[in-house]
């Protein structure tokens, strides 16, 4: 049995966070409320006492008296930290660790490891390069064949889901000075430089359909570039349909089934890697040129209301070749588009993913292709033309952008937005973001302070790697809060600190199904959060914090899971700093 | 019953180095049978693998009566805090941390008078029930990309699949360690000359089909046919 190395790494971090944050004081709190709890209450605050002790090494039984407990306490007082600065804690033990959080880069590195054929020999190319070799071999560069009927008889046309097949001939012919004989010839021969073209290309020619759409396509997906308006999600299908990517359900034809969980799309495509991992903000992708891509992924994963993505899994579920899979979804899709927008039933648009999560079931699943082509024309909502009445004109959608609307989540994020204003708390004073360090402050004044705070020599691999830190500070900084204007203003620091107050950030101001995110809906949380345990002058350890986020109950964990999100996770580097927050805005 | 337990490639075939361990046992009243999968990061797994089998087969042996009408969350406490004891009691002898002797643990105890079976895992080991009409899964392999439950794992025992089914209709059980099911299946697709071997309960072709493969982790499993699981009846 062979261990994998990301979560342990993540999972280790997690533990150091919990001992490094634990401090005498923690336990001199939870001692004082063990004492006086009632009966009923006490072997919670027990059993949390003894998790404290033994996060820091230290053996404890449950079930003792107070005097045992406070013992134990005074006898290993020594191996227990102490520290004033809440703040310079948390940033130094952050530092210590962010470079260990994966990159997108990173997780789809590993997933192609996991999923390519070693017969293949292509370990020792860049990502990029595999990632298209892998599409020109296995997708016949997502490009085929429709048989079109007429008076003539039968015609076949070509039909390129993603343009760049003729350019990448082109550019192999001219590499090799002859018309390349087969596919293989042509993955011999290619290589990195072919990439070099996307940096002069304009933005038709790198479009899905456009001249080099498929080496793009390669490119994005090495880098972990997350394109708006429901592109990158057509990618992410392709992907998994040319590394035989698998979706499980429990199925009566085949009861031996497994779920291949190197292989299963949800776990790897969407949980992963399609996620609001801000660790892309250091990346060279990202670097200085956030606009163009999308920033805060929903974070809801496969959208079983959208019926261009349910047929994608349907053939994703068959065992075909991959170019089957690619000819059959994407002639489906085309078709449905046709017959299925005939159907004008307002309730499809209406009705909650839930109901659509119950119906994809292994009845659907196991239906014949016309039964099912029939069922989803039926069933879903299939119009790509969408009126607008107010200027009485009709705007196309992409087939991915068709019933984006998350009922559940908006729901829950509208509750805890009331909740807020319940207890007199407006939303345009939620934007304070991080409150273990000053975003706004290196951006006016440098990054002096912070790197003082850091301690660090001043080598330039030290350098380097405290301005990649700013930069994902930055960036989380931009989803959970405001900062001041870069140049120096007239007013004082008081006034400016009113001034960013009374701003309306982006994450607590979502007005429609549609737009409500992972990210926002933990935002509003940690403001909801910091809110209430702040009327209630809570002093809570960082191990307390983390339990109250992921309680499957209270915590922020129950609304996440309702929406289909996933769970607070401390794989995240956003979920664990927004946690550290709220830990340094309670101390 | 029929079984194999052969080292993989990363210990050279080697079956001195092999960090699996199975074992069956069956009288009268009672059968059952028992996987443990080494992990491999651990200087003393393979040690811990048998002591596992061991132990669990003694115990099911002594008290899987009561366990088979117990709560699923209360089987899984008693046998792993009696894993952990025995786990320990080494751990102490020799001084080495417990850790060191983590595994991954799949069983299957048969009531033979009843046909009452009790199953139980944790870890990426695959439980099969092979009926006339196809192979079923009893305990799905758990998602082992970042390490799975073994064990030694902190409150491992809400992490196993524990449950009780009856052996009614039932030709074989099979139990194997990821090195095997990894040759058997293509992705989450079992390979269709190894389904139709389990089927027509081929177990001795499996064996050499399995010990031929190339194969880089240990490869082993066990399983027993309707005779051992239930009194009275022919294979």
């Amino acid at each position: 049995m062979i261990t994998g190395t990301i979560t342990r790494r993540l999972e280790t971090f997690k533990n150091d966070y919990f001992k490094e944050l634990l401090t005498k004081n923690d336990f001199v709190n939870k001692i004082k409320k063990l004492k006086s709890v009632n009966s009923s209450q006490r072997p919670t605050i027990c059993a949390e006492l003894c998790e404290m002790f033994k996060k820091c090494g230290i053996e404890c039984e449950a079930g003792e008296t107070d005097n045992y407990y406070e013992n134990l306490y005074l006898n290993n007082k020594k191996e227990i930290k102490s520290f004033a600065d809440v703040e310079k804690k948390i940033l130094k033990l952050m530092f210590s660790k962010f470079e260990g959080y994966p990159t997108p880069e990173e997780y789809m590195l590993r997933m192609v490891n996991r999923l390519c054929n070693p017969e293949d020999k292509w370990q020792s190319d860049t990502l990029h390069l595999r990632i298209l070799k892998q599409f020109i071999k296995y997708g016949n560069c997502l490009q085929y064949e429709l048989e079109i009927k007429d008076e003539n008889g039968k015609k076949k046309k070509k039909v390129s889901v993603y343009g760049g097949k003729n350019y990448i001939k082109s550019y192999v012919k001219e590499k090799i000075k002859k018309a390349p004989k087969d596919t293989e010839e042509i993955i011999d021969n290619v290589d990195d430089d072919i990439f070099r073209i996307l940096e002069t290309a304009n933005k038709d020619q790198k479009k899905q359909e456009g001249k080099y759409g498929i080496i793009k396509l390669a490119d994005d997906l090495a880098t972990g570039k997350f394109k708006a308006s429901g592109a990158t999600k057509r990618d992410l299908y392709m992907f998994a349909i040319v590394y035989d990517m698998t979706y499980y359900y429990k199925s009566e034809k085949e009861p031996e089934m497994i779920i291949d969980y190197d292989s299963d799309i949800e776990k790897n495509l969407f949980e992963d890697y399609y996620a609001n991992n801000l660790m892309r903000f250091i990346t060279d992708t990202y670097s200085g040129n956030q606009g163009s891509f999308e920033l805060d992924p929903s974070g809801q994963g496969i959208n079983y209301k959208n019926f261009a993505e349910v047929v994608y899994l349907y053939f994703i579920s068959k065992d075909y070749d991959p170019r089957e899979k690619i000819r059959l979804s994407n002639e489906m899709i085309e078709r449905l588009k046709t017959t299925g927008s005939e159907n004008n039933n307002s309730e499809l648009k209406n009705a909650v993913t839930g109901y659509y999560v119950s119906i994809f079931n292994q009845k659907l699943l196991e239906m014949s292709e016309t039964e099912f082509e029939k069922y989803v024309a039926e069933n879903y909502d299939c119009n790509t033309e969408c009126e607008i009445t107010d200027k009485n004109t009709i705007i196309k959608k992409g087939v991915m952008q068709i019933n984006t609307s998350q009922r559940t989540a908006y729901k829950a994020y509208c509750e805890l937005i009331e909740s807020l204003e319940i207890m007199d708390k407006s939303v345009e004073n939620c934007n304070y973001g991080l409150w273990f360090t000053d975003v706004s402050a290196i951006k006016k004044y440098g990054n002096e302070k912070i790197k003082k705070i850091l301690e660090k020599e001043k080598t330039e691999e030290e350098q380097q790697k405290i301005e990649k830190f700013i930069k994902l500070l930055f960036g989380i900084n931009m989803f959970l809060g405001c900062d001041f204007e870069e140049e120096k203003s007239e007013m004082n620091t008081n006034q400016e600190h009113n001034d960013p107050s009374k701003r309306l950030i982006r994450a607590m101001s979502v007005k429609k199904a549609e737009d409500v995110t992972r990210t926002s809906m933990i935002v509003a949380y940690y403001y909801y959060y910091n809110t209430i345990n702040e009327k209630r002058e809570s002093r809570k350890s960082f191990m307390e914090v983390y339990n109250d986020y992921t309680n499957p109950i209270t915590g922020i964990n129950a609304l996440l899971e309702e929406a289909r999100f996933q769970k607070i996770s401390e794989r995240n580097i956003f979920d664990i700093a927004v946690m550290f927050s709220s830990y340094a805005y309670l101390k | 019953m029929n079984y194999m337990s052969e080292a993989g490639s990363h210990h050279g075939y080697d079956n001195s180095n092999n960090q699996d361990a199975v074992i069956f046992k069956k009288n009268k009243e009672y059968c059952v049978m028992v996987l443990a999968d080494g992990v491999s990061a651990c200087n003393k797994s393979a040690e811990g693998a048998r002591i596992v089998c061991n132990a669990v087969s003694e115990y099911l042996l002594a008290h899987g009566k009561r366990l088979i009408q117990m709560n699923r969350k209360y089987v899984a406490e008693y046998l792993l805090t009696y894993v952990m004891f025995k786990l320990n009691e080494i751990a102490s002898e020799t001084q080495i941390d417990v850790n060191e002797y983590s595994s991954t643990l799949a069983f299957v105890f048969a009531d033979r008078r009843n046909g009452k079976m009790l199953y139980f895992s944790i870890g990426d080991s695959l439980i099969i029930a092979v009926r006339n009409s196809g192979c079923s899964i009893v305990a799905m392999p758990c998602d082992s990309r970042n390490g799975c439950c073994v064990t030694t794992t902190y409150n491992a025992s809400v992490m196993a699949e524990v449950g009780v089914v009856d052996t009614d209709n039932i030709n074989s059980v099979f139990i194997c360690s990821d090195g095997a099911w990894h040759l058997m299946y293509k992705r989450n697709r079992m390979y269709e000359s190894f389904k139709s071997l389990l089927i027509n309960q081929e177990y001795v072709k499996l064996k050499d089909v399995l010990s031929s493969a190339e194969r880089y982790d240990d490869c082993s499993f066990i399983s027993a046919d309707i005779s051992d699981l239930r009194r009275g009846r022919r294979k």
